[in-house]
C-alpha cells in the first residue's frame, strides 16, 4: 500500500515531518519499507500485513495515525461523499437506461451489489491533480472515469468498476436498449472472457463472474445466464471497458466473498489491487460509500447525470463485536503495566468504545466493523502494547524449569557423526532437497517405486524429494572440478525421502561421503590419492564410534554408478547400513566430471545405524601387561581374502590375541597375478599376566598352522 | 672422610661426550647409573660405613649422579637434533609448515549450532520435527485457516502422492506437503513433552520462490517456544535480549515492532541495533541503524490448544529466525546462492 504525505495532510492536521511520521508507523505496525521522495511529496510504501484489511486505504491509514498521533481529522473538499439519491431521473429527460434489474444467483458469494447507472458523461483526461494523485501511487492514470473508481479504492478501500454500459447491451444484440439485466453468478465450465488486460481467460465453476443481459422486446437473448463481463472482484473484461467513446455508465460496487475471490484469483493467476482487497475482505458499511463517493465525483468531474441506482441483496447488519477483556490478565501476560484509564483512552482512540463490568479491571469493549481482526482477549492487549509502545515492556528473565524431553537417537548420532567428519578433514556441503530426473539420469539410475513427488514444482529439475544424496554430491564434485578444485572430500547429513527398506516415515536421515582426487598436503609430493580404503575407513570409523561391530562388508552389484568389482556394502541384520564404491567413467562423464581424478562415493543410513548404536562412552582398563608381536607374511587371494585370515587367526588364539592388524601389502615380481602378498601383525597378550616366549610361540605355531592347513596358504 | 668422586664425573663428562650414536650414550647411561653401575656400586657401600659419615658419603654420590645425568640429557638433545636435520646440518626454516588438512561445518551449520548453543545454555532442548509435514501442521493448527489470505505469506510445496506412503506420517489426515517453516515442529514438540517446556527447533524449510540472490526455495530456520504458567512477554524480550548479545556482541539493542503472525498474539518483529555500522547508517541496515533478523510473540491460544496444552492453564511465546539471513549477515555474504554452491574456495573460508 501506498500513501503520499500530502494526501496525509489533505485530510490530518499532523505536525510530525515525513521522516519522523515514517518510524511512527512502523513501530505502530504499519511498516514503513521505503520513504521515497516524489517531486515536493513524499510517498510512504506500506507493508500491510493480512489481518489489517482496514489499512488498505487512505481512510483507514489516515484514522490509525490519528488514533496514534492525536492529530485531528480535517474535513476535506472530498471529505465524506454525500449519499446519491436513487431512481431519481437527474437528467433532462427521462431516460432508458432507468430500467435496471440485478440478480445474485447465491448470496454467499455476493452479499449484495450496488449498481449506479450515469448517462452523458465526457470521457477524457482526468484533471492534473488526480492524474497526479494516483501516479504518485503507481497507478497509471487512464481516463477521468476510470481514474475516479481507482481513486476511491485508493481512498476508502473499496474496489469500484465502471462498464461502458452501451457495450454492455451491444455486446450481446447490437441493438438500443430499453431493459438492463446484470447477473451475479458463478462462470460455466471452459466459458471464455477477454479480460481488460488483453488476456483470454478460460473459466470454471469456481469463478466469480458479472454477466450482463439484454432483453430486446419480445426477444429474450439468454436471458437467465446472459454473457461474462467481469471476473467479479478481480478484474473487467475488454469488451465493457469505459473508453473514449463511453457516453453512459455503469458504476459497481459489491461484497464478494473472500474465499471465492481468493480462490478464483489463484486459478487464473490474476491478483489486482481489487482481488488483494476483497480476499482480505472489504468493509460492509464502506461498500454504499464508495459509490455514492465515486458518482458525485464522477458527476462532478466527468459530468453526466445520475440516473438510477438500483442493488441486489442487503448489506447484512454487523452489530459490532463485543468482547469481555480482562485488564490484569492482559498486563500480566504482557509483564507491564498501565492504569485503566490509560487502557480506556488507548481504546477509544482506535475508535473502540469500552464500557467497565463490575469493577475497573474487566472491560466490555465494541469493536468497530472495519476491525474484523479483533476476535479475543489476546488481540485486545495487541492493540494496546501496539499503542502505547513495545519499548514500554520491560526486560524479565524467565525462570525456564527442567523438563523431560526425549532425544531420539539418531539426534545423537547425527551430532557425533558431524563432529567426526569433520575431524578427519571432510568438508560439510548442503545441497538441495529437491531434484530432478536429469540428476538420476546421470548417475545411470532408476527411479524406485516409493519416490515422493512434487505436485507443484519450481522447474522439472526440482520435482523429486531426493531418495539419495549420490547425486547431490556429484553435482559438488562437478562443480568444483569445473572450478579447478580436484582434490575433494565432502559429507552431507540430510534427509532423504521414500527410501527403500525404512519403515520409519517418508524421511530418514541419511549421511553422504565423496572423495575426489588426492588427499593434499602442503609439500605436495606427500599428496596421496584417495582409494576405496580411504572412504571404507571413514564408515568403519563411524561404525567404530557408534560400537557397532557385528557387521560384514560384501560386494553389491546395486550401485549401477559403480566401477566394476568396487561396489560394496556393509550389513548388519537384516539392515544394509551403507554402500560405498569408486564411480565408474561413464557416470563421472555424464556429470561432467573431467580429469583422471578417481571418485569415491558412499551413503550410510543413520536412522538404521542409530538403532544399533551405543553412543555411551565409557573406560575400559588400560592393559600394562606388555604384548608380544608376531608379524606373518602370507600370499592371499580370491579364495583366502584378508577378512577371512583375520578372522582364523582371531578364532584360534585362544584367546590370547589383542589385535590383528595389516602392516604392508606387496605385488612385485614373486607375487603371482590374481594374489596380494600380505604382512599382517599379530599381538599377542593376556590381561592377567605377562606371556612367556613360550605361550606366545605354541599359540603362534596353531595360528600358522590353521593358516597353511585351513586356508592353504604359503607363508613366507 | 668425604671422598672426591670429581674424577669419576670428569671421566663419565669425557666419554659421554665422545659419544656419536644414541646406543653408544645408552651403553654409557647403563654403565653409570645403571642397576648395576657405577654409583649404584658406590651407594652400596652406604650400609657399611659409620653412622656421622653416611650422610657426607651420600651427597657427594648424588652430586656425582647429577652431574652425570646432566651431561647424558645435553648429549641427548645434541643426538635428537642432529637426527632430524638435514645430513648436511643445514635447515631451511623458511620451508612451509606442514598443515594438517583441515574438516569444515558448513557454515550455516556453524550459524545454527551457534543459536542452538546459546539457547541451549538457557535452558532450552532441542526437537526436531519433519521436513515432509501434513497440511494440518503446517497451517490449521497454527491458526492459518484453509483459503485465507494469511497463508500468502507461506507459499508451500505440496506432496503429490502415488498412493501408499500417506499412512507411514504420524497424524497425517489431508494433503502431505514439505514444511513452508518451522513452525510446525512446535505442535508436535509440545505434543512430545509436558509443560513448562523450553524448546528450540532447527531445521530446512522450503517455498517456491524462484533463487536469485536473496531468495531460495530451501533455506533454514530456527524456531523456539518457551511455555510456563505464567510466563510473559517481558521474559520473552529477556530471552531475545540475551540471545541477541551473546550472537551479535555485548553491546546490541532491540527495537520491537508490532506485526502479524496468525499463531502469536500479540506479535512482533524484532530489529537488532546494526552491529556493522553501530546504529550510524550503513547499506545493509538500509541507514536506519536497525536489521530485522526474527519475530516473536506469546502463542495464540489456538496453537496452545493443537499442541494439547490448556490455553487457560499455560500460556507461552515463541519466535523465529532464518539462519542464512543471519549467516549473511554475520559473515557479509551478498548472495544466498553462495550457501547451496559448495565451492571449496567458499567452504574453506568458515
Amino acid at each position: 500500500m501506498k500513501i503520499t504525505y500530502s494526501w496525509i495532510k489533505e485530510l490530518l492536521d499532523i505536525k510530525v515531518s515525513p521522516q519522523a511520521l515514517a518510524d511512527k508507523l512502523s513501530m505502530a505496525g504499519l511498516s514503513v519499507e521505503l520513504l521515497e521522495k516524489s517531486g515536493d511529496d513524499w510517498v510512504y510504501h506500506i507493508e500491510v500485513t493480512s489481518n489489517r484489511p482496514d489499512w488498505l486505504s487512505v481512510n483507514g491509514i489516515v484514522r490509525e495515525i490519528a488514533a496514534i498521533t492525536g492529530a485531528e481529522l480535517r474535513n476535506s473538499a472530498y471529505g465524506k461523499g454525500q449519499r446519491a439519491k436513487g431512481k431519481k431521473i437527474l437528467c433532462s429527460k427521462p431516460h432508458a437506461l432507468c430500467k435496471l434489474s440485478i440478480s445474485i444467483e447465491d448470496s454467499k458469494d455476493c452479499a449484495f451489489y450496488y449498481g449506479n447507472v450515469i448517462a452523458g458523461v465526457k470521457v477524457g483526461p482526468s484533471p492534473q491533480w488526480l492524474a497526479k494523485r494516483l501516479e504518485a501511487l503507481g497507478l497509471r492514470s487512464v481516463n477521468n472515469v476510470v481514474d475516479i473508481t481507482n481513486y476511491c479504492l485508493m481512498e476508502t478501500g473499496q474496489p469500484l468498476h465502471a462498464f461502458d454500459l452501451d457495450k454492455i447491451v451491444s455486446q450481446l444484440a447490437g441493438e438500443p436498449v430499453n431493459q438492463l439485466k446484470i447477473i451475479v453468478r458463478r462462470a460455466k465450465k471452459d466459458e471464455k472472457i477477454m479480460t481488460i488486460d488483453g488476456v483470454e481467460r478460460i473459466l470454471n465453476e469456481n469463478i466469480l463472474v458479472i454477466a450482463g443481459v439484454y432483453d430486446k422486446t419480445g426477444q429474450p437473448a439468454n436471458r437467465q445466464t446472459g454473457k461474462p463481463i467481469a471476473v467479479a472482484g478481480i478484474m473487467g473484461g475488454a469488451g465493457t471497458e469505459v473508453s473514449g467513446k463511453t457516453t453512459n455508465i455503469l458504476l459497481e460496487s459489491a461484497y464478494f466473498d473472500p474465499v471465492v475471490v481468493r480462490r478464483g484469483s489463484r486459478i487464473l493467476g490474476v491478483a489486482s489491487d481489487s482481488s488483494y482487497r476483497f480476499e482480505r475482505g472489504v468493509d460492509v458499511s464502506t461498500v454504499r460509500r464508495a459509490i455514492d463517493r465515486a458518482t458525485e465525483m464522477t458527476k462532478e468531474i466527468a459530468g453526466g447525470a445520475f440516473v438510477c441506482a438500483e442493488q441486489a441483496g442487503k448489506a447484512p447488519a454487523q452489530a459490532p463485536r463485543k468482547i469481555h477483556f480482562c485488564l490484569s490478565e492482559a498486563l500480566d501476560t504482557l509483564g507491564m503495566e498501565m492504569t485503566a484509564s490509560q487502557a480506556k483512552n488507548i481504546f477509544e482512540k482506535l475508535g473502540f468504545s469500552v464500557g467497565y463490568r463490575g469493577g475497573k479491571d474487566s472491560f466490555l469493549v465494541s469493536v468497530p466493523t472495519t476491525r474484523r481482526d479483533i476476535k479475543i482477549q489476546e488481540d485486545l492487549s495487541e492493540e494496546l502494547v501496539r499503542v502505547w509502545g513495545y519499548d514500554k515492556i520491560p526486560l524479565t528473565a524467565p525462570a525456564i524449569k527442567p523438563f523431560a524431553l526425549d532425544v531420539p537417537p539418531v539426534g545423537t548420532l547425527e551430532a557425533r557423526a558431524k563432529g567426526l567428519l569433520v575431524n578427519m578433514g571432510l568438508k560439510e556441503v548442503i545441497t538441495y532437497s529437491l531434484t530432478g530426473d536429469e540428476d538420476y539420469k546421470k548417475t545411470a539410475m532408476e527411479l524406485g517405486a516409493n519416490l515422493l513427488e512434487l505436485e507443484n514444482p519450481l522447474t522439472r529439475d526440482l520435482r523429486i524429494l531426493r531418495p539419495t544424496l549420490i547425486p547431490s554430491l556429484l553435482n559438488c564434485v562437478s562443480f568444483n572440478v569445473n572450478h579447478n578444485n580436484k582434490d575433494l572430500e565432502f559429507f552431507e547429513i540430510a534427509r532423504v525421502f521414500g527410501a527403500e527398506g525404512t519403515s520409519k516415515g517418508p524421511e530418514t536421515l541419511s549421511l553422504g561421503i565423496v572423495l575426489c582426487g588426492e588427499k593434499r598436503s602442503t609439500w605436495q609430493k606427500e599428496s596421496k590419492r584417495y582409494t576405496l580404503f580411504d572412504i571404507r575407513g571413514m564408515i568403519e570409523a563411524l561404525l567404530e564410534e557408534a560400537k557397532v561391530k557385528n557387521y560384514e562388508i560384501k560386494k553389491t552389484e546395486s550401485m549401477p554408478f559403480a566401477q566394476k568389482n568396487t561396489g560394496c556394502e556393509i550389513i548388519a541384520g537384516k539392515d544394509t547400513l551403507a554402500v560405498f564404491c569408486m564411480v565408474n567413467n561413464d557416470v563421472k562423464r555424464a556429470w561432467g566430471i573431467k580429469g583422471k581424478e578417481d571418485v569415491y562415493v558412499a551413503e550410510v543410513s543413520l536412522e538404521l545405524l542409530a538403532h544399533r548404536a551405543d553412543l555411551k562412552k565409557s573406560f575400559s582398563r588400560i592393559v600394562s601387561i606388555p604384548s608380544i608381536i608376531r608379524d606373518v607374511s602370507v600370499l592371499a587371494g580370491q579364495d583366502a581374502p584378508y577378512s577371512r585370515i583375520k578372522a582364523l587367526i582371531e578364532s584360534k588364539a585362544d584367546g590370547l590375541i589383542r589385535s590383528v592388524s595389516l602392516a604392508d601389502i606387496y605385488q612385485g615380481q614373486e607375487v603371482p597375478a590374481g594374489q596380494l602378498g600380505l604382512t599382517i601383525t599379530i599381538e599377542y597378550g593376556c590381561a592377567s599376566k605377562t606371556l612367556t616366549d613360550e605361550e606366545v610361540n605354541s599359540v603362534h605355531q596353531k595360528v600358522l598352522g590353521s593358516l597353511t592347513g585351513e586356508l592353504s596358504l604359503k607363508i613366507r | 672422610m668425604p671422598i672426591d668422586y670429581s674424577h669419576i664425573a670428569d671421566e663419565a663428562k669425557l666419554q659421554i661426550e665422545a659419544v656419536a650414536d644414541k646406543a653408544a650414550l645408552e651403553e654409557l647411561r647403563i654403565k653409570y647409573l645403571g642397576r648395576k653401575g657405577v654409583v649404584a656400586e658406590f651407594m652400596a657401600r652406604i650400609p657399611t660405613l659409620p653412622a656421622d659419615e653416611r650422610k657426607a658419603y651420600g651427597s657427594g654420590l648424588n652430586d656425582l649422579k647429577n652431574k652425570i645425568g646432566v651431561c647424558l640429557a645435553a648429549k641427548e638433545a645434541q643426538l635428537a637434533a642432529i637426527v632430524s636435520s638435514a645430513p648436511d646440518g643445514y635447515i631451511d626454516v623458511t620451508l612451509p609448515g606442514k598443515k594438517p588438512l583441515l574438516g569444515r561445518f558448513h557454515p550455516l551449520t556453524q550459524v545454527e549450532s551457534e543459536i542452538c548453543d546459546i539457547f541451549r545454555r538457557l535452558g532450552f532442548k532441542i526437537f526436531d520435527g519433519p521436513e515432509v509435514e501434513t497440511e494440518y501442521h503446517n497451517f490449521e493448527a497454527l491458526n492459518i485457516p484453509l483459503e485465507h489470505p494469511s497463508r500468502d505469506a507461506f507459499d508451500t510445496f505440496y506432496i503429490k502422492l502415488a498412493g501408499e506412503p500417506v499412512s507411514r506420517l504420524a497424524g497425517s489426515t489431508g494433503k502431505l506437503l514439505l514444511r513452508s517453516h518451522t513452525s510446525p515442529a512446535q505442535i508436535r514438540a509440545m505434543k512430545a513433552a509436558k509443560p513448562p517446556v523450553a524448546i528450540i527447533m532447527p531445521g530446512r524449510v522450503y517455498r517456491p520462490d524462484s533463487v536469485d540472490a536473496s531468495h531460495c526455495f530451501m533455506f533454514h530456520q530456527v524456531e523456539g517456544i518457551a511455555v510456563d504458567a505464567k510466563i510473559r512477554f517481558s521474559d520473552l524480550k529477556g530471552i531475545l535480549i540475551a540471545f541477541a548479545q551473546e550472537m551479535f556482541g555485548q553491546k546490541t539493542k532491540l527495537r520491537f515492532r508490532p506485526s502479524f503472525f496468525p499463531f502469536t498474539e500479540p506479535s512482533a518483529e524484532v530489529d537488532i541495533s546494526c552491529f556493522l555500522c553501530r546504529g550510524q547508517g550503513c547499506s545493509v541496515c538500509k541507514k536506519s541503524g536497525w536489521i530485522e533478523v526474527l519475530g516473536c510473540g506469546m502463542m495464540h491460544p489456538h496453537v496452545l490448544k493443537s499442541g494439547g496444552y490448556d490455553p487457560k492453564k499455560w500460556r507461552g511465546f515463541a519466535f523465529g529466525m532464518g539462519v542464512e539471513r543471519i549467516a549473511m549477515l554475520k559473515f557479509g555474504i551478498n548472495d544466498i546462492r553462495l550457501f547451496f554452491e559448495n565451492d571449496l574456495r567458499f567452504l574453506e573460508q568458515f
